[in-house]
């Protein structure tokens, strides 16, 4: 059953229970007491009936008279309750119960009363004609004769008066009960209805309906329950989010890993069939090795390429704190060869910082960018490698003026797979995986990787790290100037 | 045997598929993008268009959308090859869908079945001095002459002439040629071989390829 009805019923069964036994109780005892009273009237009634008696017979031996003694008494118990007003029926009669004198008693039969013991009065309720009557009966004894005495008074109306009120107090019980169940009702749905609430949101955003938020209005612990709820409802429907996101990026991942794997498969596979089984011409032939050489090549790259990412996802070793400046050095004198093949000048200024780093690893993701850089820049063409300090965080820069990013959003080039110039890629057996790695690499140190690119103008990339406590303090200008001069690779021209 | 156009970015595939094709006897032609696939179809000559799915600006899906009313059957050429996008593919109109990698013989066989179902194949094929009516089942020479061959030995004939310049293997050929009616070795091709060099003076033309089995040269 709804939490409301229940609410409602249980409230009902307890109002019913209280109200009806109250009421009835107070109609029984009402009615009980006024039988007690009508109780001790008569025997009030008795006693003075006694003395009456006691007094009307005891004049009868004063009084010669031409009557049997029998009739004498009965004549005078006649007189008496004549003369007498009386406030119940009295009949009196002879021990072997023959009656005597009656005055407004009812006609109920003698077998029908029990005779009295000496010293005991008899009472008994009995219906006579629709009417209900209290008769007592007792002994009185006097000198020479036991009289009879017994009184009744009518109790009708005491009784008509209980029924009465017990069907009044059915009625109001009734009326009472409809008015109580519905305002409980009524009641109870309001103060239930929050629950309620609850439960149909609870129900809604489990059946996926991730954005559903509770309004609960009331009191404050109602409030409280909502915030809280709403707090939850958050949490999972940012969880969800987070979930399908990662699961469509692995999706993609793979679909992306997937082509460039089997492209050059394909090449493999066709040429080496070609060659076998067709008769081709020299020149076609020479091609066709070549092509199977280079493609194997690629997929020697990527299947290492995927080994780098794997294992930039494990646990870092161990960071120790190294100088920036050495890490910028030792790249430059790398990157020299290709420099001087590809006649450009390559400019190197870092302050002297200090990077909780894993040393091969942030070269590889230095590597990266630099030959990217390299590759997007043309023939007397310049290079900046910097590393500086600015407000809580350390940044080491590739900035080239070479073709740059078509992509309005460059940061795109991080993600997997994604490459800014396929066929340029290609010719360096690439596959869009090098950014990936070297974002890897540099969120493993607790970083971020920025791109800014504007089309055919450069690109710069930085990486972003968060300041350490231990940093050598001061700069100098001086010291800046020397790393700079000192930093220049050498190349066969002077200035960019 | 027609002339099929293949529009394919990765230029090694490319040309991969043109050697392919052009080995078999096929005609082709070439595009990277679906830019000038409009002109190309206008120009007429078309049998069979090759389509990669994933080109880089306009993928092959809305190009099909575009050629379709030009009628010529298209194959799908696609690295995914998850039944969804199989799927999608035929749905969206192509007329059969092939997966990288492939293999060569796949590649032509499936072309084959195309052609042959959109009515695009030469009922007649030609090689050399031999005209090859599919239909009829009948080889002449070029001068008009007749020729006599068991149904096997003609089915052989036929293998070749699609797949000419391409070596097939022996266990190739009795499958794709006696399919599963034959039990036997492959002993059975060796001899309808050496019945086709008699009776159609192929002896220079079908030529032993060490290892694998045989190949139909194109030369005089």
């Amino acid at each position: 059953m709804r939490l409301r009805y229940q609410l409602a019923l249980s409230a009902f069964a307890l109002f019913a229970l209280i109200f009806n036994g109250a009421g009835l109780m107070l109609i029984e005892i009402s009615a009980h007491q006024r039988f007690q009273d009508q109780l001790e009237a008569m025997i009030g009634q008795n006693r003075a009936l006694d003395g009456l008696l006691t007094t009307t017979v005891s004049l009868l031996q004063f009084y010669p008279s031409v009557q049997s003694l029998d009739e004498q008494l009965k004549n005078q118990l006649e007189k008496m309750l004549k003369e007498n007003v009386l406030e119940t029926g009295v009949r009196i009669l002879d021990d072997s119960g023959v009656c005597l004198a009656e005055n407004q008693f009812p006609e109920i039969a003698d077998d029908q009363l029990t005779l009295p013991q000496p010293d005991q009065i008899w009472l008994k309720t009995k219906r006579f004609k629709d009417r209900e009557y209290l008769i007592s009966a007792h002994q009185v004894a006097l000198n020479s004769r036991t009289l009879i005495v017994q009184t009744s008074a009518e109790i009708t109306e005491l009784r008509l008066d209980q029924e009465h009120q017990r069907w009044l107090f059915l009625i109001i019980t009734l009326v009472a009960s409809a008015v109580y169940l519905g305002a409980m009702i009524v009641i109870s749905r309001r103060l239930t209805h929050p629950v309620e609430l609850l439960a149909e949101r609870e129900r809604q955003i489990a059946s996926g309906n991730w954005h559903q938020r509770l309004d609960l209005s009331g009191s404050r612990e109602l409030k409280a329950l909502a915030v809280n709820f709403n707090r939850m409802a958050e949490t999972v429907e940012q969880k969800v989010a987070e979930l399908e996101t990662g699961n469509q990026e692995k999706e993609i991942f793979i679909h992306n890993l997937s082509h460039e794997m089997k492209t050059p498969l394909t090449s493999i596979l066709g040429y080496a069939q070609l060659l076998r089984r067709t008769a081709m011409k020299p020149e076609d032939a020479e091609k066709a090795l070549d092509v199977i050489e280079s493609e194997a090549r690629r997929m020697e790259q990527l299947s290492s390429r995927l080994m780098q990412l794997i294992m930039a996802a494990q646990p870092l070793p161990p960071l120790k704190s190294q100088s920036v400046e050495q890490l910028l050095k030792q790249a430059a004198v790398r990157l020299e060869p290709v420099l001087q093949a590809e006649q450009l000048q390559l400019i190197v200024e870092s302050e002297p910082l200090e990077l909780e780093m894993e040393e091969e690893l942030m070269q590889a993701a230095l590597r990266n960018v630099l030959d990217n850089a390299v590759k997007a820049s043309s023939a007397g063409g310049c290079l900046w490698l910097s590393a500086f300090r600015l407000n809580t965080t350390i940044i080491i820069a590739v900035r080239d003026e070479g073709s740059g990013i078509q992509d309005p959003h460059p940061e795109r080039m991080l993600e997997p797979f994604v490459m800014e110039d396929k066929a340029r890629t290609r010719k360096h057996y690439g596959a869009g995986l090098g950014l990936a790695l070297t974002q890897r690499i540099v969120t493993a140190h607790g970083g971020r990787v920025e791109v800014k690119s504007k089309p055919h103008a450069g690109t710069e990339i930085r990486f972003v790290f968060p300041l350490s406590s231990e940093q050598p303090t001061a700069s100098d200008k001086s010291q800046l100037e020397k790393e700079s001069a000192a930093g220049k690779a050498k190349t066969g021209k002077e200035g960019c | 045997m027609g002339k099929i156009l293949l529009i394919e970015d990765e230029e090694a595939i490319r040309t991969l598929m043109r050697l392919a094709l052009t080995a078999a006897g096929y005609q082709t032609a070439e595009l990277t993008d679906g830019k000038q696939i409009i002109e190309t179809l206008e120009h007429g000559g078309l049998d069979l268009i090759l389509l990669d799915v994933m080109l880089p600006e306009e993928d092959g899906f809305s190009i099909l959308k575009k050629i379709r009313r030009y009628q010529v059957p298209v194959i799908f050429v696609s690295a995914r090859t998850q039944l969804a996008d199989k799927v999608q593919g035929l749905q969206a109109g192509a007329d059969d869908y092939i997966t990288k990698p492939f293999e060569m013989m796949e590649l032509l066989a499936r072309v084959e079945s195309v052609l042959r179902r959109t009515g695009r194949k030469n009922g007649i094929l030609t090689f050399q001095h031999l005209c090859i009516d599919e239909d009829q089942r009948q080889v002449r020479k070029a001068s008009g002459q007749s020729l006599e061959l068991t149904p096997k030995e003609f089915d052989l004939l036929v293998f070749f002439v699609r797949n000419r310049n391409i070596a097939l293997y022996r266990e190739e050929i009795l499958e794709k040629v006696w399919h599963d009616d034959y039990e036997g070795t492959t002993r059975t091709v060796d001899m309808h071989v050496a019945s086709l060099r008699r009776k159609l003076g192929l002896s220079r033309q079908i030529v032993s390829v060490y290892k694998i089995g045989y190949r139909l040269e194109d030369r005089l």
